[in-house]
């Protein structure tokens, strides 16, 4: 697998480090481009381009922060913050955009009532993305 | 030299503080989202709005809603034009901010807001009587219907302030199933039901007195809420200059067939004086209960087949049809009521939320929850009105045309702003790109002005004024939500240092990139 424009979405979760170090090493290897995306997504309550200062703030921390993972790699990233309804299309119409190889998604390890869940976007990004996708879930203990 | 560490910003000093990432709106809606959405608004209007009307204008109820579907041709051309052109949420209120002035913008904004939540409570009030079908207390007793009309919006706060997300699938779903029911509905009226003589019959006998019929009209407005969905949801939209329009057309087109079809169907389904006693609330379960009995399914099998098997097949898909509409239909209206309310109350709080982002009204009420990340505050303020404007139906029996005429007021005089913002954008702004231009234009001082928009701008404003004059419920409900609005816009901006029409500064919208 040879890669030229990976997509790695981040979202503020404890994955995200291993997200972002697994996306720098695969592009490291493939001299491939590497973006990062946050979403923040925005209820239907608000119109779709409100500004939501505390929102704003978190996606920077996490952008900030992911860019330095990647800094620490020695890989450049282009970084992105997205506001849109639903995380799971943006993710996978910025993929389709930017004409992305490869999407990389973190997952923490969580049980919703006794049972391992999937969340709601990966499902989504595994079944409708245009690339292949890798998804990075952080170790149980 | 002072250090760095002791540096304190100067009185005066302004600060913009810019995100560094590079920001994207994902505009994902099209042709079909949007009609979609729109229909579904629009749609629902129609369980209740027969009914007010009929109550109002009695036989002259088909002609009441074909003259207001003309006005509503005209405000869906005058918003087709407005939203290719400034294609961001706001609709009336943006248009007006645009055409003149901050001031002209939050009256029409706040007249928008007030059919907002005016529509939450007229078609929460409406659930509870299709739902007579399955326990009769809900349609027959006041207590029952109010108490479960305001249970129902202040579920809908609780639900929209926690934020639950909506399916856009099941949307589509149900404006699908909406419209296959109306039209099924029409086609079967006009087979079973329809008999020209009567139809032109019941308009004579029962034609109202000439101020019911300009009332009619005035009310029959309520038929066409939710023209301003679409206009409010152009900054999700691909192209919304291109699309817009298209779904604003294709919308009205199909509102307005379906609108007359049913009101021809309602007419032939029983009398006036039925209608408005009987079946106010749910007019289209009567037109179900009224076609229940017309289908008399061997007789008809009888009558079209000769051969017995076909004629048992057809009576039998006859009999489940006879069975199932009119809990069919108690069960949809039910649910698009449900929706629309939800929908109402997620326009009003965007609305809000806009008004406050442009400096309006008190940013305060479009404060967003911290964990939630929803106006919390609009939400429950604007919900709370809607509830406290069902009160009366404890003991108002005529409330429910209080409702459309409270609507008619809110709603004449935003879309009137609407027109006259267009006009005046034709005048003073003629350089703004207008991807979507209307035609049929009349020449003012070297400027083209749409015939559309000035007929529309005559239409509304004389239907705003009839209500004010005519209905002195909507008069002094109306010009308190007004006063109270406007009050509020002059002291904030006062307190602000805000010039009431000049606008305030706006967030940076250029870190924006929207695809």
């Amino acid at each position: 697998m040879r890669p030229k424009k990976i997509l790695v979405a981040v979202s503020g979760s404890r994955a995200d480090d291993e997200v972002v170090k697994l996306g720098c090493d695969l592009a490291r290897k493939a001299k491939a481009t590497v973006h990062i995306v946050y979403v923040i997504e925005v209820k239907r309550s608000l119109p779709l381009d409100a500004v939501i200062d505390s929102e704003m703030k978190r996606a920077e921390e996490v952008l900030n922060h992911a860019e330095q993972v990647a800094s620490d790699r020695d890989c450049d990233v282009e970084a992105d913050l997205v506001q849109a309804r639903d995380v799971g299309p943006a993710i996978v119409d910025e993929a389709r955009e930017r004409g992305a190889d490869l999407i990389v998604l973190g997952l923490d390890y969580k049980r919703r009532f006794g049972l391992f869940s999937l969340g709601r976007v990966i499902p989504y990004v595994i079944e409708e993305a245009p690339c292949r996708v890798v998804i990075c879930r952080e170790p149980m203990a | 030299m002072s250090s760095s560490n002791n540096w304190q910003p100067k009185l005066g000093d302004k600060f913009v503080r810019r995100p560094r990432i590079r920001l994207h709106l994902r505009r994902v809606l099209g042709v079909p989202g949007l009609f979609s959405t729109a229909y579904g608004d629009i749609g629902s209007s129609i369980y209740y709005a027969l009914g007010i009307v009929v109550v109002v204008a009695s036989g002259a109820t088909p002609v009441s809603l074909a003259i207001a579907g003309i006005f509503f041709v005209f405000t869906a051309l005058s918003y087709a034009e407005g939203t290719a052109m400034l294609p961001e949420a706001g609709g009336s209120a943006s248009f007006a901010r645009h055409g003149f002035n901050d001031m002209v913008g939050f009256i029409a904004g706040w007249a928008l807001m007030f059919g907002y939540v005016v529509t939450i409570s007229i078609s929460a009030f409406t659930i509870p009587s299709y739902l007579g079908y399955f326990w009769e207390p809900l349609k027959i007793s006041p207590t029952f219907g109010t108490a479960a009309a305001m249970a129902i919006v202040l579920i809908l706060i609780v639900i929209n302030v926690f934020g639950i997300k909506e399916s856009s699938l099941l949307n589509l779903f149900l404006t699908i199933l909406d419209m296959g029911t109306q039209i099924l509905l029409v086609l079967l009226a006009l087979l079973f039901l329809f008999n020209p003589a009567v139809f032109v019959e019941r308009i004579v006998n029962y034609w109202p007195s000439t101020p019911n019929l300009i009332f009619g009209v005035a009310i029959a407005a309520i038929a066409f809420t939710g023209i301003e969905t679409i206009s409010q949801m152009a900054e999700e939209t691909r192209r919304p200059q291109v699309r817009s329009p298209r779904a604003l057309i294709l919308t009205t087109v199909a509102v307005l067939a379906i609108s007359g079809g049913l009101s021809v169907s309602a007419f032939s389904a029983m009398t006036p004086a039925e209608m408005a006693s009987e079946w106010a609330k749910d007019p289209i379960a009567g037109i179900a209960h009224a076609l229940s009995f017309a289908i008399v399914p061997g007789q008809l099998a009888a009558e079209w087949f000769s051969e017995p098997g076909a004629q048992i097949v057809v009576a039998w898909v006859l009999g489940m049809v006879r069975a199932l509409l009119p809990l069919l239909i108690a069960l949809l209206a039910a649910t698009i009521l449900f929706v629309a309310t939800n929908a109402g109350l997620m326009g009003i709080s965007r609305l809000a939320f806009s008004l406050g982002r442009f400096q309006m009204i008190p940013p305060a009420m479009s404060r967003v929850h911290s964990k939630f990340k929803t106006p919390f505050i609009a939400i429950i303020l604007f919900g709370l009105v809607a509830v406290l404007l069902q009160v009366p139906g404890f003991f108002m029996p005529n409330l429910f045309e209080h409702l459309g005429g409270l609507y008619a007021f809110g709603s004449m005089l935003s879309f009137a702003l609407a027109h006259l913002a267009i006009i005046a954008l034709r005048v003073r702004k003629p350089e703004l790109p207008r991807p979507f231009r209307l035609g049929w234009n009349i020449k003012f001082k070297e400027r083209e002005v749409p015939v559309t928009a000035l007929l529309g701008l005559l239409g509304t404003s004389v239907v705003w004024v009839v209500v004010v004059i005519m209905q002195p419920y909507s008069r002094w409900v109306g010009l308190a939500w007004m006063a109270v609005g406007i009050g509020v816009y002059y002291l904030f901006r006062w307190r602000k240092g805000i010039s009431l029409r000049q606008a305030a500064d706006k967030p940076e919208m250029s870190v924006w990139d929207i695809r």
